[in-house]
């Protein structure tokens, strides 16, 4: 087993372009350590993107393994996390071609229950998070990455527009409309009887 | 920017705050003004503020431990490949180095090789034949112990791939090694205690029951008892804590029924069995 970071070889202080060069080259322990700095927000850009928790660890998997596979054509003119982005959308779409798109069924959500809650979350803003989650499970997968990238991963719309190939301004757009099929989403799920 | 003009195309530069001050204060002058677009721009932003709330999943121990594995592996490979492409260099210039320029000096070495070539493949032929049926007992024991160390091999190795099925092949091929092996035991407790899959950890506990009479693995069930997320893995360690009337599982088993995040239905089994195992 690996030790991804050993004290006094000073990784931590190398940029993620230049980590993955050394993979390029040959060097591919230092995959190591950029596992240890995206795996997490890789997990939740899949968990929230294909609604399913349990299968997301395995294609954050998928995504190092087609690092290591593909490592040869790493340029590094772009930041690294674009390709990373860029891989990650070519293994859910892999995932969705294969599950045929089908979104979470409402019995699947319903055993998709938070692995961790906060402790300190009441259970209206519980009630909240679960109505959101299914309301971004309804969205098509396009709306729903736009969303997710630009929410959770910490991405500025230059880099988005790099890993969807578009435009800026196609971006802001994307966003936009997006977020207002999700607010018709969350409506709907509000007024359902049933809740 | 005049305060006529509708602000809505730039609400997403607004919510990630990709604008400057003057530009800022531009828009929200605009929004005083403007009930239309205020009330679209507050409940897009609530809604965005809410989905930033949204509590991230956290890895669990597994990924990590399955992605190292990967990267050895790998590295492994490209030693590997590396060390037998070197071997190959070398011998081509071996070859090369031996091997005769002139045409007719080639064709003669050619020939004499072929003869040779002949005559030892006779000899090697009879002398195979003699020592044939002593050696094939063996023979057929070692193939027998090979083919046990490859199954051996693919099972641990197949129990470390990414895909869920994948790993379901890995813990049924270890049914077919006869053999009593810690890597084998080890991997499939390294399964059954971080395996993403409620199904794949299910699999490898079936396959341990095999190996319930050595106390590592003994030990370990137990200890993975109060690690365990999935009720139902949880109840089929619990069904085999009974089985094998397991002692030492009744203070793991209490500390169940006295979590309060243990599922109903398993708290009850774990009521019963307390009793059973005596």
């Amino acid at each position: 087993m690996h030790e991804p970071e050993q004290p006094g070889t000073r990784l931590s202080s190398l940029s993620d372009n230049e980590l993955m060069k050394q993979v390029r080259d040959g060097d591919v322990k230092k995959l190591g350590t950029l596992f240890e700095r995206h795996s997490t927000r890789l997990l939740n850009f899949f968990s929230r993107h294909t609604s399913r928790p349990d299968v997301s660890e395995d294609l954050v998997q998928d995504v190092f393994f087609r690092m290591l596979k593909y490592r040869q054509s790493y340029r590094g003119d772009a930041p690294f996390t674009v390709w990373m982005y860029q891989l990650a959308r070519n293994v859910s779409a892999d995932y969705f071609r294969k599950w045929k798109e089908q979104p979470l069924s409402d019995e699947m959500a319903e055993k998709q229950h938070d692995p961790d809650p906060l402790p300190t979350a009441t259970y209206e803003q519980m009630e909240e998070h679960e109505l959101l989650k299914q309301a971004l499970a309804r969205l098509s997968p396009e709306k729903r990455e736009v969303l997710v990238l630009s929410r959770f991963q910490d991405l500025r719309y230059e880099d988005i527009g790099r890993i969807l190939d578009c435009p800026v301004g196609t971006v802001k757009a994307r966003v936009h409309f997006a977020l207002k099929d999700l607010r018709d989403e969350y409506l709907k799920l509000t007024k359902t009887p049933s809740r | 920017m005049t305060a006529t003009q509708h602000v809505l195309e730039l609400l997403p530069d607004f919510l990630l705050g990709t604008f400057n001050e003057h530009e800022r204060s531009d828009i929200q002058k605009h929004l005083q003004s403007c009930v239309e677009c205020r009330r679209e721009y507050e409940s897009l932003s609530m809604l965005w503020n809410s989905l930033g709330a949204l509590p991230d999943q956290k890895p669990t121990p597994a990924m990590r431990e399955r992605f190292f594995a990967m990267l050895t592996a790998y590295e492994q490979g490209i030693h590997h490949a590396e060390s037998k492409a070197s071997i190959l260099i070398s011998l081509n210039d071996i070859l090369r180095r031996v091997w005769p320029k002139e045409p007719a000096v080639q064709f003669a070495l050619g020939i004499f090789l072929f003869l040779l070539g002949g005559v030892m493949g006779t000899r090697i032929d009879q002398s195979i034949e003699q020592g044939a049926k002593e050696e094939s007992n063996s023979e057929i024991a070692q193939l027998r112990g090979e083919v046990q160390a490859m199954s051996r091999m693919l099972a641990v190795s197949l129990l470390k791939q990414q895909s869920a099925s994948e790993r379901l092949r890995g813990v049924s091929m270890t049914y077919e090694i006869a053999a009593d092996d810690q890597e084998l035991t080890g991997a499939l407790l390294t399964a059954l205690k971080y395996d993403a899959s409620p199904n794949v950890r299910i699999a490898a506990l079936e396959a341990l029951t095999r190996f319930i009479d050595q106390e590592r693995v003994r030990k370990e069930l137990i200890q993975s008892l109060a690690t365990q997320t999935s009720p139902m893995v949880q109840l089929a360690i619990v069904e085999l804590m009974v089985q094998t009337q397991e002692q030492e599982s009744k203070p793991v088993l209490q500390q169940l029924l006295l979590d309060p995040k243990t599922d109903k239905t398993v708290k009850k089994r774990v009521e019963e069995s307390i009793k059973q195992i005596l």
